[in-house]
């Protein structure tokens, strides 16, 4: 099992973080941490979620950003997990 | 301009002339519109006889397919198919209409989460609520359906926003987020991957070529087929792959997976080189991962990142626009790359793919499934039929046993595996092909899924060829029965069918029925020399199963099989009457 945090940028539309959540579920990954908040950027959502499985983030990664809404996604390794949360 | 007039007006600015669909309350202002518009609409007798026709059409075209269903129960008709075109990356635009938009939420007469229940089985979807948002959304999930890996989209629009009155300001439109598959046209060729992969076959003397589905889909076939004449390079395809090299290209082994061919799968395990063209390794194809291709350096070449090292590490990857990177490819080759280095292996496949081949010498007087559809490949050899499948026994053994020389003329839904596929997919087809000749085949379980759209052929009098395989049972799964559940046979009688005959001519469709092997001749004949549509119902016999087969889970080196002497011999028994099954 291993822990992994994505901060995800989204361009806004109801449903997208939906998608992502549903996403991340069916891939097989827990949700342990979710925050979800506008973007300066217009138009914009950010999204950091913290999630553990015993899968592959990598492919994870792939996913996430082949969503149509997703504009960027920054992988953080376990270690940088604090203090990417830290900031929120 | 209404809403629906501008969606009507803008499937035509998108040169859309056929839609397929069903109306419905919520979706009335756009039948309304479609009223001497110019866009022919193809009225299905179910919303999931008009998906598939609409991924029928697509799929034999390469353009974009166009549904359009009702809110509610409508909308969920349209899901089974939506998935198969999202499985199988088919450009198709769903439309749906939804309730007011001041009642969704409200439990209100058919009304449907259809954005939410759309979300698992789309490359992406719009719900307009709003008439300003109808341009963008409508625009961009036009060009999403078919840019990058193509798929479904999905549009529901609430019937206030089909009956608004479009503000002429909100036609230009600007967005600051563009989905970002419409901003990237192209992946910048990355040399350095290109030079390993070029490194990689030149120093191998096992190379073995695995073609997907994506090489048809981007229009690669060509080039792919120009790359195995010039580096002679033995290739295998997926299912969705059939075509993409021509199937009597002496290097192509043919299909690789559960139901391959020995040379194939034979192939895949030896060589020390794979190089995978649009395909996503799908468990059908690889058998176990683990034991897959054990010796293998694999290249993938692949539009879509999330595919490459899904399943098996790559050890190059060359992802973009395959065309590029096959032309690429090829020039890169042309320096270091020495066909000679795998003579051996060359001698070594083509002389498997001879001597392990199928064989058709069933000695019974019925009918082989096997045998009568290769006959059926050689008499359409000129014509180049498009021959749609349903899902069994029989699909599989139109893959073996029919030949292509284009993915698109071989409908198959591969992975949904979706019974009921096949009648309306041929019928999508013929539209989009009306000089064609347009067969389906199909299984007696699975004509019934959408036998309603008999109908649809004869309202439009297009000329679709069925051939139907009858072994009054859900063959496949009968098979599995036989093999993996000690002959248990649950739930797949089904000798009780109609008569399939009576059926299409109560549809007003030609149809006879031939149950001797002495009879195929002249029957096929008559079926495609038939101007008309028309149903040839086959009896066959329930036990002639589907070889090779590798079991589930298990290596494709390990693939068992039965040849069709052994097999036949409780053909004398009438069909409905085997002891193993009194009991159900
Ligand atoms: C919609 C749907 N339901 C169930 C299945 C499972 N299934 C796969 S093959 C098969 C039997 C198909 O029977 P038939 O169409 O008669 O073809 P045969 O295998 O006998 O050639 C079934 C039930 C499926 N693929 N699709």
């Amino acid at each position: 099992m291993s822990t992994n945090t994505f901060k995800i940028i989204v361009r806004q539309s109801a449903g997208s973080l939906e998608r992502i959540l549903r996403l991340v579920r069916h891939r097989g990954f827990d949700v342990n941490y979710c925050l979800a908040r506008e973007e300066s950027l217009e138009n914009g959502m950010s999204v950091t979620l913290q999630l553990s499985s015993e899968r592959s983030a990598d492919n994870l990664y792939h996913q996430l950003h082949k969503l149509v809404d997703v504009v960027e996604v920054h992988q953080s390794k376990p270690s940088r997990l604090r203090s990417c949360l830290g900031n929120e | 301009m209404r809403g629906a007039d501008y969606l009507i007006k803008t499937l035509k600015d998108h040169q859309v002339d056929t839609v397929f669909g069903y109306p419905g309350g919520a979706i009335m202002p756009v039948y309304d519109a479609l009223l001497g518009s110019g866009v022919k609409h193809v009225l299905c007798r179910h919303e999931q006889g008009a998906v598939f026709a609409a991924d029928g059409y697509a799929r034999s075209s390469g353009r974009l397919g166009v549904c359009i269903a009702t809110s509610g129960p409508g909308a969920t008709n349209l899901i089974t198919g939506i998935a198969n075109a999202q499985m199988d990356s088919v450009p198709l635009l769903a439309i749906t209409g939804q309730v007011a938009s001041n009642l969704i939420g409200t439990d209100a007469f058919q009304e449907i989460d259809t954005y939410g229940l759309s979300l698992s089985v789309v490359k992406h979807s719009y719900l307009v609520t709003r008439i300003e948002d109808l341009p963008r959304m409508l625009n961009e999930a036009i060009q999403l359906a078919q840019s990058g890996r193509p798929g479904p989209v999905l549009v529901d629009i609430a019937k206030d926003v089909q009956m608004a009155t479009m503000p002429a300001t909100t036609l230009a439109f600007c967005d600051d987020l563009r989905p970002k598959d419409l901003a990237t046209t192209n992946v910048a060729m990355n040399s350095a991957a290109l030079h390993s992969a070029a490194e990689l076959l030149a120093s191998s003397k096992q190379p073995l070529i695995y073609a997907g589905g994506g090489v048809g889909l981007s229009k690669a076939s060509e080039l792919l087929t120009a790359l195995v004449d010039q580096f002679k390079v033995p290739t295998v395809t997926t299912l969705k792959g059939i075509g993409a090299l021509p199937s009597s290209h002496p290097y192509n082994l043919g299909m690789l997976g559960m139901h391959g061919t020995k040379a194939a799968n034979t192939a895949v395990q030896e060589c020390d080189v794979l190089l995978v063209a649009g395909a996503r390794l799908d468990d059908r194809a690889t058998g176990d991962l683990k034991q897959f291709a054990p010796n293998a350096k694999v290249i993938h070449i692949d539009c879509d990142q999330a595919e490459i090292s899904k399943l098996r590490l790559a050890d190059v990857s060359l992802l973009g626009d395959m065309p590029s990177i096959l032309t690429s490819l090829m020039n890169a080759m042309s320096h270091g790359y020495k066909h000679e280095t795998a003579h051996q292996w060359r001698y070594r496949c083509l002389q498997n793919k001879e001597q392990l081949g199928f064989r058709y010498d069933a000695p019974f007087s019925g009918i082989y499934a096997p045998a009568l559809l290769k006959s059926l490949s050689e008499k359409c050899q000129q014509r180049q039929a498009i021959v749609a499948c349903d899902v069994g026994q029989h699909q599989m053994w139109v893959a073996q046993h029919m030949q292509f020389n284009s993915s698109s003329h071989h409908l198959s839904s591969g992975g949904l595996g979706a019974m009921g596929y096949g009648l309306p997919a041929a019928l999508g087809a013929k539209f989009a092909n009306p000089d064609r000749t347009v067969i389906t085949v199909s299984g007696d379980g699975s004509i019934m899924m959408n036998i309603q759209e008999l109908a649809t052929l004869k309202r439009y009098s297009i000329a679709v060829k069925i051939l139907l395989l009858d072994n009054q049972r859900l063959g496949m799964v009968r098979q599995w029965q036989n093999l993996f559940f000690e002959k248990r046979f649950s739930e797949v009688d089904l000798s009780d069918n109609p008569d399939f005959v009576e059926i299409a001519h109560a549809f007003g469709v030609r149809s006879t029925s031939i149950n001797q092997s002495s009879q195929i001749d002249t029957a096929l004949d008559e079926f495609l020399s038939s101007e008309e549509s028309y149903l040839l119902h086959v009896s066959i016999d329930p036990d002639d199963n589907v070889w090779p087969l590798v079991p589930p889970g298990k290596s494709n080196s390990d693939y068992i099989e039965e040849n069709p002497t052994e097999s036949s011999s409780s053909s004398k028994i009438p069909e409905h009457k085997r002891p193993e099954e009194a009991t159900q």
